[in-house]
């Protein structure tokens, strides 16, 4: 942990929790489960209140579907209790992809390699 | 010769006024917080909470959409275009299947409408872009929706099926 590490933990809040929520967890977490992105899911003791520590980004997409509703508080069993019933079709969890390279674009978009041709009217050609 | 209230002008020189407004301010400073600590924390949601579209597959995989056109119909921002052919196979499957996310109103009347349950809102409501375009959704896009959220998807419906 360098000088500039510790500087972008004080005055940043996007690589890492910020102090006051590393100190809460500290004090009043008590870890609930984690998912297969390393995420750690805390509640405080009378359950009054769940979160969740993001490994990496802060980024509130990337809770995933198996912690989403019991975090959101849809339910009270997390899934290291009661896992949820999963598809072999299912695809893994995406967080929110916008502002990336790999964000959706629709079939006619400009950021497609070869967007789908789609026009309103049709040009005329002289004979 | 004009009357001096005293009182007034005691607590004028004794700053009565800053200390009634502190004594207000710290009274909330110490008060439990009515905020979250977002993207750590997140509010309470409901089992039938509309957010993000999906279509949903069976259990076999199979897409359970059927080109109906009910949530066409339905749909009071006009938001959904369904186009439709039968397939190979000759079921009738839809071709393309849009939403214009910023026509949506999020009614819910498009999963209200729907006989076997192939469009759904799902409980994301993380889906925010950058650019317009982003938010018109294909068929492809939402039947990725369908497939990624299914787990929490199934459950809500699960939940929420006594009451309904």
């Amino acid at each position: 942990m360098g000088i500039l590490n510790a500087i972008s933990r004080l005055f940043t809040w996007w690589d890492g929790q910020t102090l006051n929520t590393q100190f809460f967890t500290w004090r009043k977490g008590e870890k609930v489960g984690e998912d297969d992105q390393g995420n750690t899911y805390y509640r405080t003791a009378d359950d009054s209140r769940r979160w969740v520590i993001y490994n990496g980004e802060i980024e509130g997409s990337r809770v995933s579907p198996d912690w989403h509703g019991w975090l959101h508080r849809t339910w009270d069993e997390p899934p290291s209790d009661k896992p949820l019933v999963h598809k072999s079709w299912e695809k893994p969890h995406q967080e929110n992809l916008t502002g990336t390279a790999l964000a959706y674009a629709p079939a006619g978009s400009i950021r497609r390699a070869q967007p789908a041709d789609r026009s309103d009217y049709e040009a005329w050609t002289p004979e | 010769m004009t009357q001096i209230d005293y009182g007034r002008a005691a607590k004028y020189f004794l700053l009565a006024d800053f200390i009634a407004g502190f004594k207000l301010g710290f009274k909330y400073f110490f008060a439990p917080k009515a905020t979250l600590n977002y993207p750590h924390e997140k509010g309470p949601l409901s089992p039938r909470f509309r957010g993000e579209h999906a279509l949903r597959r069976y259990p076999n995989g199979e897409e359970r959409c059927i080109a109906c056109k009910l949530c066409e119909a339905v749909c009071p921002a006009q938001a959904i275009t369904i186009d439709a052919e039968p397939r190979e196979d000759g079921s009738r499957r839809t071709t393309r299947y849009d939403i214009d996310m910023t026509k949506c109103i999020y009614c819910g009347f498009c999963q209200e409408a729907c006989p076997v349950d192939a469009i759904v809102e799902g409980p994301n409501f993380e889906f925010s872009t950058e650019t317009r375009e982003e938010l018109y959704y294909d068929k492809e896009k939402l039947l990725a929706n369908g497939e990624r959220w299914e787990a929490e998807i199934a459950r809500n419906l699960e939940i929420d099926a006594p009451y309904r």
